[in-house]
């Protein structure tokens, strides 16, 4: 049996109640789901946050098989006062990884728990364990042929749809926005109950993936984002397989131009000719993506300057802003809708029309046609080449889907990043009526001095956002706390109160969306 | 190579730990697992050409006489797709590499799935005007630490060297030089042999020679299943 190996204990809890605690652990979960040496932890302090590993290391990971553990782990942790950190794949890249939102947290990874319970290929719904990922629903559709299609995030191939839904997560086909997608929930509370939502309850019941609303409250989204529940199921809609898409690309020249392709896209995706979540993708997003790295341009410190961009843009045959949809349908269906769209791009009288047949075989628009079409792919993951270092923060704004906004934050963002030496490397997913604003605030973590900046730098984007009346809908755990505080005093109390009667002993993720009962609210 | 430097580095480093350091295991253990009992088979990944000639001969050179290496090259999901039937298949293995940073973060988040052991994590900046090391140590990662420390003194550029200590309730370490002069790539040899051979004195007069400057960002790492 592995002994502890490290000194890491979660808040207010002595070493020998951890170490009755890791006993009892081992007995439930057999010793080698309780990872307590240093070799076997380091994988779950890999954070790309500015802050110190320290903040985020774990005392000890446990991994689950069943619902049942789940159910033991949380009784354990009530006993002994354990605070349990509970990740699905644990790859929730730039968000915080698989590492514990404060330090001495216990890591709960629900990875074992990897498995397809059911995918109807009539009523196009899954339900899925937390452990599993994209690609192995991918490979589930794929080797029993079944006319389905997925949604996921750029890391799709390792990342899984119950970890992305429970974070409000997005993709890039017509069920881009995947909590909109759900569709039953089952959760072990603090208390180890197990509640179902929507239909979930009802005994004999075979609705739970179909109707969400069940009766009464519907609670589904208070358990994302949140930590009043761990979810050990999930239910969610899958797009029938359509018989053609016809991803394609339109490359904008300057970056001006954001306004006006904002104006140009929201009617046609409001009115669902364009379905799927549209992309506008800027330039050093697309370079990276297509394996450009900044240090083929300049090795001088700080922001890139814009005449390389624009030399980049030249080399790479990008644009400044480089949209990204996809029409779905019958050839009937995906000719009308093509048509729309060449007309629109007419009366707009800017923006070159890029088609699959022109673009196939080439960086980054076969990964990015890859994500509109439900293939999993890794091709993102150039943004962490860029500048290189291991830095990464999403900073995520939401706005409306309207050109001055957008034109508004993307000048703000850039303004911000620029002045601390960083770059504007961002996208703007385009929802049924909103925009989330996606920022890879990328930095190199073995530089102090740019550490310290990235750090000052999300700081002051979130403050000046703020003041101009937007916030992000998803931050990493680092800024969680001061995220909270955008949203309101209310809220706040709102959502301890529900803490505290849910999980009174503040065992699950404390911390987690800034809710911890530890902090001085007067409830 | 100067025992007063060493010692003084090794007085550095965290308390405990330079015991195991010198008195450790020589090259010929340099393949051999943890208890000494069987060869752990080596397996070296390399991002580049530049890494290879570099941080791989490095590890070259920590083998025993008639050491067996297998070696990948690659980066991203190509390299992911190579090393994932080996951290799962139920062999014992040591991966030992350095790659670019998207591989880096794709490989660690395998590890953690497959439940491996990283002795080692380091990241790494190389340019025309120094070199930076940051670096989370496992278990066994304070020798590498050492020889890296030691390589990045006896050289004539600037460097910074952290390593960040979370487990521990030591303080963080760090080494920093400020010396202007062209970087040559060898602490990526001598970092390549130091995590191979663990525990075993870097020995500079049998190591090759680095030939083109090494710059970039690079993640190195130990894995163990």
């Amino acid at each position: 049996m592995s002994q502890q190996t490290n000194h890491v204990l979660p808040r207010d809890v002595t070493e020998s109640d951890f170490q009755a605690a890791i006993a009892r652990f081992r007995e439930l979960l057999g010793a080698e789901n309780v990872l307590v040496e240093n070799d076997q932890l380091v994988p779950y302090t890999k954070i790309m946050m500015p802050g110190d590993v320290a903040r985020n290391t774990p005392s000890a990971a446990l991994t689950a098989t069943s619902v049942e553990q789940v159910q033991g782990v949380v009784r354990i942790c009530n006993e002994y006062g354990i605070p349990v950190w509970t990740v699905s794949t644990g790859n929730n890249f730039g968000y915080g990884s698989a590492a514990p939102g404060q330090r001495g947290q216990v890591v709960l990874d629900l990875k074992k728990m990897n498995r397809i319970l059911h995918i109807d290929p009539e009523l196009c719904t899954a339900l899925v364990e937390p452990g599993v990922t994209y690609q192995q629903l991918y490979d589930y559709i794929e080797e029993n042929n079944l006319p389905l299609m997925l949604s996921f995030s750029a890391p799709s191939a390792i990342a899984g749809p119950l970890g992305n839904t429970m974070d409000r997560g997005v993709g890039y086909t017509p069920y881009g926005e995947h909590f909109l997608m759900q569709c039953g929930m089952e959760l072990v509370l603090a208390n180890g109950e197990i509640y179902r939502t929507g239909m979930g309850g009802v005994k004999g019941d075979n609705a739970w993936q179909v109707f969400k609303w069940g009766y009464g409250p519907t609670l589904d989204g208070m358990f994302t984002q949140a930590n009043y529940g761990i979810c050990t199921k999930l239910g969610f809609w899958l797009m029938p397989k359509p018989p053609v898409s016809k991803p394609f690309e339109i490359k904008f020249e300057d970056d001006t131009d954001i306004a006006d392709i904002v104006e140009f896209i929201r009617p046609l995706r409001i009115a669902q000719v364009i379905p799927n979540a549209v992309v506008i993708a800027g330039v050093i997003w697309e370079a990276a993506t297509c394996n450009t790295r900044r240090a083929q341009y300049t090795t001088e410190p700080g922001a890139t300057p814009d005449h390389i961009l624009k030399q980049i843009q030249k080399d790479k045959n990008l644009g400044a802003w480089n949209v990204y949809a996809c029409l779905y349908g019958t050839p009937e269906q995906v000719e009308v809708n093509w048509n729309i769209v060449q007309g629109a791009l007419k009366q707009l009288g800017k923006g070159r029309l890029v088609s699959a047949d022109e673009a196939a075989g080439t960086e980054p628009f076969d990964y990015r046609s890859k994500l509109m079409t439900g293939v999993p792919n890794l091709q993102e993951f150039g943004l962490y080449n860029w500048r290189g270092g291991g830095g990464s923060m999403w900073f995520a704004p939401v706005s409306q889907a309207r050109g001055s906004e957008c034109d508004k934050q993307y000048a703000l963002a850039k303004q911000i990043l620029n002045k601390h030496g960083l770059d504007y490397v961002g996208e703007f997913i385009v929802g049924w009526r909103d925009m989330h604003h996606v920022i890879d605030v990328l930095y190199d973590r073995t530089d102090d001095d740019e550490r310290a900046r990235a750090e000052a730098c999300f700081g002051e984007l979130l403050d000046e956002f703020e003041q101009r009346g937007y916030a992000v809908y998803r931050v990493n755990t680092q800024f969680q706390d001061r995220v909270a505080q955008s949203y309101g005093t209310t809220k706040r109390r709102v959502e301890h109160a529900i803490k505290r009667a849910l999980d009174p002993n503040n065992i699950l993720a404390p911390g987690k969306s800034g809710i911890d009962l530890a902090n001085d609210f007067v409830l | 190579m100067d025992p007063k430097r060493r010692f003084l580095l090794k007085g550095m480093l965290a308390s405990g730990a330079g015991s195991a350091l010198l008195g450790g295991a020589g090259l010929a253990q340099a393949a051999l697992d943890l208890d000494g009992r069987a060869p752990v088979p080596l397996v070296l990944l390399t991002a580049c050409a530049d890494v290879e000639a570099s941080f791989g001969a490095g590890v070259w050179a920590a083998l025993p006489r008639g050491g067996a290496l297998s070696v990948l090259h690659g980066e991203g999901a190509g390299l992911l797709a190579e090393v994932t039937p080996l951290l799962g298949g139920g062999r014992k293995l040591r991966l030992v590499g350095m790659v670019d940073d998207a591989t880096g973060e794709l490989l660690v988040a395998q590890a953690r799935r497959q439940g491996a052991r990283m002795r080692w994590l380091g990241l790494h900046a190389a340019d025309r005007r120094e070199s930076r090391h940051s670096v989370v140590n496992g278990q066994g990662g304070q020798s590498a630490l050492l020889a890296l420390g030691e390589q990045l003194r006896q050289s004539s550029a600037g460097f910074a060297l952290k390593s960040e200590q979370p487990f521990s309730r030591a303080r963080d370490l760090s080494l920093a030089g400020l010396q202007n002069g062209a970087l040559s790539a060898d602490w990526a040899v001598h970092l390549g042999h130091a995590l191979a051979a663990p525990g075993a004195p870097v020995d500079a007069a049998i190591l090759p020679a680095a030939g083109a400057r090494l710059q970039g960002r690079f993640v190195s790492f130990v894995i163990e299943v």
